[in-house]
């Protein structure tokens, strides 16, 4: 198809606006990652001093000097001689290791011996390098304002910035990130297998296996999909922990089979729950999507050769969705070697590489350090998403052309009772969290007091100071919702681009606008954060702290769901219609939005709403963004759980649980008014009525 | 009305080379259908004509106008899609007018535009249905009447009437001719049917390969094919393969079969004779018809007006004849049974045994 403005344009622009909000800050944790402090030079630093030094007003700097010169105690006038000795070409004459009274007898005795030439010298130079080796810090905040951020930092620290691997190589050599790193990998293969496992026995169920309530296991498997981070860590808390319904006021204080200090869920067993439900509707979807799409005649045709139900099963259904297998098992590997906060809140004794990174930042603000940590937890995800990709470029096994249709073997009893019994259990557990996080959002302290209140809902402690309950929900809708229409549009803007107009570089903006799918949300948090505290050198251009930068975050890490979502839609639509319009006259932003925006307008809506959702629900990328003037919902809530103040969490994470299903219900709603389907029905219905004699032909 | 010329158009899709050199020139007012099999480049050729493709070389001229290089939009063309591409969110008025639209012509205009255009292609009543609720027969007319609504100088088809089953197809081919030839509309078809080629159209344009192989009237192209691909695409032909012997005849064996060699083919030691089914005359075999060769009756397919025979020769090749039921009846033949045939000589078609269409059929 012809490229004609404002095609270029658009393209031109839309790369532009993702290589600004999504490569920069990639690249900006890149570079960050290689950064390390390495001691300046003696010179080096003698010249920045001189420099300060100058920076001051005269009289000010004679007072200083003064003061200085006098409070110096006699190891420190020792060792400021052994530096001055240096710094004007003289050895220095003692031994250094030896006992402090020796050296400063020693350095006394040095300078007597000095002659007339070098004492003169010495004189000039001492209080500059008394100043050098006792005085910097103090120095440093006296000319701050008149040094750059970076002198700044010079001066104080007597270190400056380079290029090293040093924060790589930290990696591999301390026990706390090898050990860290295998935990992630190890919980992470765990809740993927056991998810997988769970995701293919529900779809089958519901697919093939005849499950009673098929849509209301669908509806619940996938409410986690929309759930505030962590919830299901927290409420695991509430049932399995140390003050649990479960453990402490069921088995142990009724039942007496446990001690629940002892035998609670904390630790590996919560986080690989927490994680198996929170990521079973990522797999659920993809082995969903890949049952249905099996042509149910070929275990039809295997059953008819006399295969058993579990040959048919094991040869014929698992072979042939087994790259679907792969899959999910990859998308949940990927979310869970990821993810900090469900291990932070109930697996504190077990580090992961994620968790680590998180402290880094927001404990040590060592952002380098941070950095380097990130790129090395890129490893496996990577790898990860290029099998993802590798297998999904691989043809599907095609079967017939047929497309699949229901089974409608008989599915022997004992299978479809374990499968009941898996779908029941799942969707007892899933409901109970659930349903514990409201209960808990009205009582006092749970496992302790059980007085109902409204406290959490309504009174803001003014001493916890980030969580502030239901305003931050208030915040987090404004800021989602500000998003989400933009990158809706954005979204299929670039669906549209990548899949219709092909410029030059389209699918390189495609690839980019799917990176924040795959990586790690804490990478695009860091590079936000470094980034745009400083954007191309220009402080006055600085967004952090404030709501745009939250905006602009939760618009461009979310983008993905849209274009993925308005990729589908438009390849399943006709290429033709577009063409059509063009040769009609019109240009390609007026066949886009008259053609073929409302053809999509569907997948418009559901882009909005995605973006909504997950801008209100996400965590990693946002949670070092947040200011004291704009705080999200999600991080207060993930807060609140990790410093056990749950009955806040409980109750912020029901207001966002009710307005995120609202949100939905909405988008239900704006479905069910399509002017095309209305009119149509009512065209239907006068072609029900007789109509006159006209002059048509019989076709 | 409009004439369009096509000046050495090429396009290649890597090592493919979809439309290759071809130039053609349609007068003003004419009806030019491309024709021939999958992969022959016709599509290519007409989505070149109409910009949604850009040639790696050649020109493209409507009306004395240089265009190949023109967006789609930018060149004055309608064009129907095999699949209709209606606008499934707009009636069939919105669909209509959709052009007019875009021009912001005034709505009376417009209104009195699409009026004009439902009665021509008998929508008349149907204009404020959406096209999920047409016929396919409905919905195709719309989407000519779509491409007609701008006065366009050329309308391109691509095998609009495909997605129509038999009877529709022939009715509306029909209607659709009439409809051009009455707003006077330079016309490019494109299928790969070619009895709807020769049925509507005023020049055929037949296709291999990306080459034009031949362009004529339909008359010429079946009585007079270029080579025996030709011969074979545009109606039947039985191939075989005839020796000449030395007084300048060429004789195919087990066959009655003997023909003078004109001179245009002098030199060749053998020729490939080309002879359709309906010039094939089938006797009983008691009948000692002069000229006629033994055979047996093979296979027959009653095709209602006609049967297609196949006749079996002494030889043991295969010979395909067309005769009609009325004949057929009086011949009481079955299958097995022994059969006399001759052929029509006058209607032999005679070409090159290493002809190139040999390569392409």
């Amino acid at each position: 198809m012809r490229m004609r403005l404002p095609g270029p344009a658009i393209a031109l622009g839309t790369a532009g606006l993702l290589g600004l909000f999504i490569v920069v800050p990639l690249g900006t944790v890149l570079i960050e990652s290689f950064a390390i402090s390495i001691p300046v030079p003696r010179q080096e630093m003698r010249a920045l001093l001189l420099r300060s030094l100058g920076a001051l007003e005269a009289d000010r700097r004679h007072d200083l000097m003064q003061r200085w010169l006098t409070q110096v105690t006699d190891r420190q006038r020792m060792e400021a001689t052994a530096a001055t000795l240096e710094g004007i070409g003289l050895p220095v004459p003692w031994d250094r290791k030896a006992a402090f009274d020796e050296q400063i007898a020693a350095a006394q005795a040095a300078v007597a011996r000095l002659g007339p030439s070098q004492r003169s010298a010495f004189e000039a130079e001492y209080p500059i390098q008394v100043v050098a080796v006792h005085r910097r810090v103090p120095l440093a905040f006296q000319v701050r304002d008149r040094l750059t951020p970076a002198e700044f930092d010079t001066l104080r620290s007597g270190q400056r910035r380079g290029v090293g691997l040093d924060h790589y190589r930290s990696f591999l050599t301390e026990e706390r990130f090898l050990r860290a790193g295998r935990n992630s990998l190890v919980l992470s293969l765990t809740s993927s297998a056991l998810a997988v496992v769970l995701a293919y026995a529900l779809a089958f169920g519901v697919n093939r296996g005849g499950l009673r309530f098929p849509t209301l296991t669908r509806a619940a498997v996938l409410v986690p999909l929309v759930s505030p981070p962590v919830i299901l860590a927290f409420a695991a808390i509430l049932l399995f922990g140390r003050q649990g319904l479960v453990t402490r006021g069921l088995l142990d204080s009724a039942l007496g089979l446990i001690h629940a200090e002892k035998t609670n869920l904390y630790g590996a067993s919560g986080v690989v729950l927490a994680q198996v439900l929170s990521y079973l509707p990522h797999a659920f979807i993809v082995l969903e999507n890949v049952l249905s799409q099996q042509d149910a005649r070929v275990e039809e045709a295997a059953a008819s050769q006399g295969a058993t139900s579990w040959q048919v099963f094991s040869r014929v259904t698992v072979a042939l969705t087994f790259p679907g297998i792969v899959r999910a098992f990859l998308l949940v590997f990927i979310q869970c070697m990821t993810d900090f906060g469900n291990p932070l809140v109930i697996g504190r004794d077990i580090p992961v590489l994620a968790g680590i990174i998180y402290d880094e930042i927001l404990g040590f603000q060592n952002k380098p350090l941070a950095s380097a940590l990130c790129m090395w937890l890129l490893l496996p995800t990577l790898t990860a998403y290029l099998l993802f990709e590798v297998l999904g470029r691989r043809r599907r096994f095609a079967t017939s052309a047929g497309t699949g249709g229901r089974l409608e073997l008989p599915v022997p009893r004992a299978a479809r009772i374990t499968l009941e019994g898996i779908a029941a259990l799942v969707l007892l557990l899933i409901g109970s969290l659930y349903l514990v996080v409201v209960a808990g959002s009205f009582v006092r302290v749970w496992g302790i007091d059980f007085t109902l209140t409204l406290d959490h809902y309504l009174r803001v402690d003014p001493g916890l100071a980030q969580l502030h309950g239901l305003p931050t929900v208030w915040t987090s809708v404004k800021i989602a919702g500000f998003a989400a229409p933009f990158g809706g549009l954005l979204s299929l803007v670039i669906a549209y681009l990548v899949e219709r107009v092909r410029p030059p570089g389209g699918n390189a903006i495609g690839f980019v606008a799917l990176l924040p799918a795959v990586l790690p949300g804490v990478i695009l948090g860091i590079g936000y954060l470094i980034f745009f505290n400083n954007p191309f050198g220009l402080s006055s251009l600085a967004l952090t702290g404030t709501g745009a930068i939250l905006v602009i975050n939760i618009l461009f890490a979310n983008l993905y769901v849209g274009v993925l979502a308005g990729r589908a839609a438009l390849q399943r639509l006709d290429p033709a219609v577009e063409e059509a319009a063009e040769a009609l006259g019109a240009s390609v932003a007026q066949t886009f939005r008259l053609v073929t925006l409302p053809m999509i307008r569907r997948v418009l809506t559901l882009s909005t709403l995605y973006v909504f959702v997950h801008g209100i629900t996400t965590l990693s990328a946002v949670i070092f963004l947040v200011s004291p003037e704009h705080k999200l919902a999600s991080v207060g809530i993930f807060i609140a759980a990790e410093t056990a103040h749950y009955g806040i969490a409980c109750a912020t994470s029901t207001a966002v649980l009710v307005i995120v299903l609202g949100a939905m219900a909405l988008a239900w709603m704006i479905e069910r008014w399509d002017p095309v389907r209305r009119r149509s029905m009512a065209a239907a219905a006068a072609l029900a009525e007789p109509r006159p004699r006209t002059e048509q032909p019989a076709w | 009305m409009a004439r369009l010329t096509l000046k050495r158009l090429r396009k290649t899709y890597g090592r493919v080379v979809a439309v290759d050199d071809v130039s053609l020139d349609v007068a003003p007012g004419e009806f030019v259908t491309l024709v021939g099999g999958s992969g022959c480049g016709k599509t290519t050729l007409l989505r070149v004509i109409a910009g949604f493709t850009a040639p790696d070389s050649g020109e493209l001229h409507i009306n004395e106008r240089r265009v190949d290089r023109l967006a789609p939009r930018d060149r004055n063309i309608g064009f129907v899609f095999q699949s209709y591409a209606l606008f499934p969110t707009m009636t069939v008025a919105g669909n209509i007018g959709f052009a007019l639209r875009l021009k912001r012509r005034p709505r009376a205009e417009i209104a009195s535009r699409v009026r004009e255009l439902c009665d021509l292609t008998h929508l008349h009543g149907l204009e404020d249905r959406f096209p999920h609720e047409l016929s396919g027969g409905q919905q195709q007319r719309v989407a000519l009447a779509r491409a007609l609504a701008p006065r366009p100088a050329i309308l391109l088809l691509d095998e609009p009437l495909s997605a129509l089953d038999a009877k529709i197809r022939i009715a509306l081919r029909a209607e659709l001719r009439a409809i051009v030839e009455r707003l006077g509309t330079t016309t490019v078809f494109v299928t790969h049917d070619q009895e709807e080629a020769l049925s509507i159209s005023d020049r055929v344009a037949v296709m291999e390969r990306g080459r034009v192989i031949q362009v004529g009237t339909p008359v010429d192209v079946y009585f007079h094919p270029a080579d025996s691909f030709v011969a074979q695409f545009i109606g039947t032909s039985n191939r075989l393969i005839g020796t000449v012997g030395p007084e300048g005849r060429v004789v195919v064996h087990g066959t009655p079969i003997e023909v003078a060699v004109p001179p245009t083919l002098a030199g060749h030691p053998r020729l490939l004779v080309c002879v359709r089914p309906e010039h094939v005359e089938v006797f009983r075999a008691a009948e000692g018809r002069r000229g006629a060769a033994e055979g047996r009756l093979a296979a027959r397919s009653f095709l209602g007006q006609m049967v297609r025979a196949t006749i079996a020769t002494t030889e043991g090749r295969s010979i395909l004849a067309d005769i009609s039921s009325e004949a057929w009846l009086k011949l009481d033949a079955r299958v097995g049974d022994e059969v006399a045939w001759r052929v029509d000589e006058t209607r032999v078609l005679l070409f090159p045994a290493e002809d190139p269409g040999l390569a392409n059929a």
